[in-house]
């Protein structure tokens, strides 16, 4: 460079922004940490990307975290996400106390994954209904020990969630659905697999929901009626099932579906022992060993 | 073909299509119109900064462009190929004279290759070592030092 003069080569000839950038760069938590502690500009630059969504490497830097938001420094206020799966024996020490803690040091959080924390019980979830109003998302999948009266506390205390994940809990009913349905309003994304709701509370969700576009009702074996949503779905929403549903149902099976439901008029007035259909997963000759189950073949002729 | 002048007066014929990867070239191009041949100033940016730049955007030119998510997948991963590796490997003041320049003449995959090339060599290191890499004078109170160490003690491999 002959004609400017020569530069210390510095980093500080960048301006923040700059700076910022190369830092937004770094996946590396720790790297990023290390980054913060160099001097306030850096510090002040990377604090947020450290604390933005926390990763714990096992149970005891999840302890330190804890210290460090509660500490008074305020750090807490930048965490937005916290997503628990991939730390070692997060089902252990993520407890209700814990969640708590959680809740109370880091005002901003808006994205919340528990799933698999089988530590966290109602307590838990009435921490986070007090604590985290503004949260959007929720997952409490395979949190089994969860019950009615811990979705009603998340339902009445963070109405604004976007995303919400109930799946696989064994104790979660209609009630959790209903009171989901009626707090809830801005729900578009919501997984209810594996638990015993029936249809009944989902049409409710559908009624309350309007901005749902996703909804897992897949291993959902007591809802017997999947063709009532058709009718009432809000436009647009995905609805997932694995079970003998649709098209698979052995009345639709033999290429009269159509003429069948119009000679029985209104399909939500199926005999009750067709519910067993959602029960089965087995092959269609199966059947022959429920004695109540033929209606469908003796009853009609086609 | 375009005439770039830069900051030291050197003056540079590209061809347009080159000259455009800049978005900053590529809109005063737009603005003044074809009949115009007079050279573009670029005033934040020297001779053989512009040379190099150049030379990233000459070898780039047939890049197709990137959707979204493309570039999403592109920023995290740690990748930067052979080419661009030479490219960067310069002393600390020409990175970062290009970083400021693809800065200024708005062409993000150069801004990006420097931050990334930046970030690489932050990577790996000690507290001490980054401002020795970086020479960052160390402005910290002997206690704000203390807390900010145990604020980030969770962050750590032990």
């Amino acid at each position: 460079m002959a004609s400017t003069a020569p530069r210390p080569p510095t980093i500080s000839v960048l301006p923040t922004e700059l700076i910022k950038e190369i830092l937004s760069q770094i996946q590396c938590q720790s790297t990023l940490s290390r980054a913060s502690q160099t001097c306030k500009v850096w510090h002040a630059l990377a604090t947020p990307l450290v604390f933005h969504a926390p990763d714990f490497h096992n149970k005891s830097s999840f302890e330190r975290f804890l210290v460090a938001v509660e500490s008074g420094s305020q750090v807490g206020r930048l965490v937005r996400e916290l997503n628990l799966l991939s730390t070692p024996q997060h089902w252990e020490f993520v407890t209700d106390t814990a969640l708590e803690r959680v809740c109370k040091s880091c005002p901003e959080l808006v994205h919340l994954d528990l799933e698999g924390c089988l530590s966290v019980r109602d307590k838990g979830l009435k921490a986070i209904s007090e604590n985290a109003p503004q949260l959007l998302s929720l997952s409490l999948s395979f949190c089994d020990r969860i019950t009615d009266v811990g979705v009603k506390y998340i339902a009445e205390g963070c109405p604004s969630l976007i995303l919400l994940e109930l799946k696989c809990l064994p104790f979660v009913s209609d009630d959790s659905v209903r009171k989901i349905a009626n707090s809830c309003s801005h729900l578009e994304s919501v997984n209810l697999g594996g638990t015993r709701i029936t249809e009944n509370s989902v049409v409710d969700l559908f009624a309350k929901c309007k901005k749902l576009t996703f909804l897992d009702l897949s291993s959902c074996y007591n809802i017997a009626y999947p063709e009532n949503f058709d009718v009432n779905k809000p436009e647009g929403l995905e609805i997932v099932f694995d079970s003998l549903m649709e098209g698979d149902a052995p009345w639709e099976s033999d290429g009269s579906d159509g003429e069948w439901e119009e000679d029985e008029g209104d399909n939500g007035q199926f005999p009750a022992h067709t519910h067993f259909f959602h029960h089965h997963h087995g092959p269609l000759e199966d059947y022959e060993e429920y004695p109540d189950g033929f209606s469908f073949e003796i009853g009609f002729d086609i | 073909m375009v005439k770039l002048t830069s900051s030291d007066g050197q003056e540079v014929s590209v061809p347009k299509e080159i000259a455009c990867q800049s978005v900053l070239i590529k809109n005063m191009l737009e603005d003044v119109g074809e009949a115009d041949d007079q050279p573009i100033p670029l005033p934040n940016v020297s001779g053989p900064i512009l040379a190099k730049v150049i030379e990233y955007a000459t070898h780039h030119k047939d890049d197709p462009p990137l959707p979204p998510e493309e570039e999403a997948k592109l920023k995290s991963s740690e990748d930067i190929d052979e080419w661009d590796r030479e490219f960067t490997n310069v002393d600390q003041g020409t990175l970062f004279e290009l970083i400021l320049a693809s800065n200024y003449l708005d062409m993000k995959g150069l801004l990006d290759l420097g931050c990334k090339t930046v970030a690489n060599m932050i990577k790996g290191k000690t507290v001490e070592e980054i401002r020795k890499t970086f020479n960052i004078q160390n402005d910290f109170t002997p206690e704000e030092e203390e807390q900010i160490r145990k604020e980030n003690e969770w962050c750590e491999d032990r």
